[in-house]
C-alpha cells in the first residue's frame, strides 16, 4: 500500500494538536524523514510536556511488536511517544495488529516514524492503521529550516523598515565602535544578524 | 543640564531598577516555554482573541530553533487581546552570563482607536547603547506612557511579569 499524501505539520502545532484531542487512548501519527525519527520524538516530548504540564514517555520499542505491546501496556495511563519502530519486520505489525484489544488505553498514543514503517503499518497492521488514519500528518525538517529563513529575513525587513536610515552595515559599525541607539530592537537586530557578541562590548 | 547631585539621584535610581528580578529562568528554552504557556493559557481563557496554535505561530523563533548560548533573541506579535488591543515585544537575553541575563528588551501594546492613551512600552535599553540623553530623561529601563518622548522610570521586570500587564494590565 502506497503511502496516502499527508498533511504538513509543524511538530509543535502537531503536539498542540494532540493535547487539545479530547478522545481519551487515542493514537496519532507523525511521518519524518528517518534520520529525523529521533529528534522529532524528543521535540514532541518537550512540547508536549509545556502544554499538559508533565512529560510523556518517550519509549522506543526496538524489540519488535511484543515489546511495544508490553509498553503499552506498561504506561496505560500514560501519554505515549512511540520512535524506534522503523526496523519493524512484516511480522512485528501483524503481530500488532492481533494484539490490537491489548493497545486498547487510557493515554494517548503518539507514532513517530519513518515514510517505510508508515507505508508498512498500512499495509500489514489495518486495524491499527484504521486507528491513526483519522490523525495523521507529516514533517520535515528542511521545509521547517526554509520557513524559519523565510521568518527571519522577513523580521530583519521588519526592522530595516523601521529604521529606513540604517543599513546592517551601520547597526554593526555602530555597535562596535559603541554608539548602538538606545532602542531594544537595535539588540535583536545584531542578533539576527549574528553580531550579538557586539552588544555591550563597549 | 540638571544638576550632578540631581544626576546622581537618578543613577542611584536607576541601579535600583536595574535590580534583576527573581526567576529568570537559567535556560533560554525554559524561558520560552513559560512565555508559550503564558500566551497558550491567555488565549484559552479567552483574554486573546486568538487560538493557542495562532498565538504560537507569531512567535518567533519556533522551539527547536532557539540557541542555547550566546545572545538570543526571541520576540512575537501583534497578538491580539480580546478588547481589540494589540501587543507585541522583542527581548534579547545573554545566555552565557550565570545567571542569564536580560540584555534589552520592549513590550508594547497599543490601543483601538478612542482610548485616551494610545499605547504604552516598557523598554529596557541595550548595554552599551549611545546616550542621547541624562538618566533623568532617558533612565536605562523606562515606560513610554503614550509618547515616544516621555520615558518613565521602570523595574526591570521578567518578560511573563511584562506579558501579564499586557494580557490583563490596562
Amino acid at each position: 500500500m502506497e503511502l496516502p499524501a499527508l498533511p504538513p505539520v509543524d511538530p509543535a502545532e502537531f503536539a498542540l494538536r494532540v493535547a487539545a484531542r479530547p478522545d481519551p487512548g487515542a493514537w496519532s501519527l507523525l511521518v519524518v524523514p528517518i534520520d529525523e525519527v529521533a529528534p522529532t520524538a524528543i521535540d514532541l516530548v518537550r512540547e508536549i510536556e509545556t502544554l499538559e504540564g508533565h512529560a510523556p514517555v518517550l519509549v522506543s520499542p526496538r524489540g519488535g511488536g511484543a515489546r511495544f505491546v508490553a509498553e503499552v501496556e506498561r504506561y496505560a495511563s500514560e501519554t505515549i511517544v512511540a520512535a524506534g519502530v522503523d526496523g519493524f519486520t512484516r511480522d512485528d505489525w501483524e503481530e500488532l495488529d492481533l494484539a490490537r484489544s491489548r493497545l486498547l488505553r487510557e493515554g494517548e498514543v503518539v507514532v513517530v516514524l519513518g515514510p517505510d514503517a508508515a507505508a508498512e503499518l498500512l499495509r500489514r497492521a489495518p486495524h491499527l492503521a484504521s486507528w491513526v488514519s483519522s490523525f495523521a500528518w507529516t514533517s520535515n525538517a528542511e521545509a521547517l529550516r526554509a520557513e524559519h529563513e523565510r521568518r527571519k529575513a522577513e523580521r530583519l525587513a521588519d526592522l530595516r523598515a523601521w529604521a529606513p536610515s540604517m543599513t546592517d552595515d551601520d547597526v554593526v559599525r555602530l555597535a562596535e565602535q559603541g554608539r548602538i541607539p538606545g532602542e531594544p530592537e537595535y539588540a535583536e537586530w545584531l542578533v539576527l544578524l549574528g553580531r550579538g557578541d557586539l552588544l555591550g562590548s563597549r | 543640564m540638571a544638576p550632578v547631585e540631581a544626576l546622581a539621584r537618578g543613577e542611584a535610581l536607576q541601579a535600583r531598577a536595574l535590580a534583576p528580578p527573581p526567576g529568570i529562568a537559567p535556560q533560554p528554552g525554559r524561558l520560552y516555554d513559560e512565555i508559550r504557556k503564558f500566551l497558550a493559557s491567555a488565549s484559552d481563557d479567552r483574554a486573546l482573541a486568538m487560538g493557542p496554535w495562532d498565538v504560537q505561530k507569531l512567535l518567533f523563533p519556533r522551539a527547536r530553533d532557539l540557541p542555547q548560548s550566546g545572545r538570543i533573541s526571541l520576540g512575537g506579535g501583534p497578538f491580539v487581546r480580546s478588547d481589540g488591543a494589540r501587543f507585541g515585544f522583542t527581548l534579547t537575553v545573554d545566555c552565557d552570563s550565570a545567571p542569564p541575563t536580560l540584555m534589552a528588551y520592549g513590550f508594547e501594546i497599543r490601543y483601538p482607536a478612542g482610548v485616551s492613551v494610545p499605547f504604552l512600552r516598557y523598554d529596557l535599553n541595550p548595554p552599551g547603547a549611545a546616550p542621547r540623553l541624562d538618566v533623568l530623561k532617558e533612565p536605562r529601563c523606562h515606560l513610554h506612557p503614550g509618547h515616544q518622548d516621555v520615558r518613565v522610570p521602570s523595574p526591570l521586570a521578567h518578560p511573563v511579569e511584562l506579558l501579564s500587564l499586557l494580557v490583563y494590565g490596562p
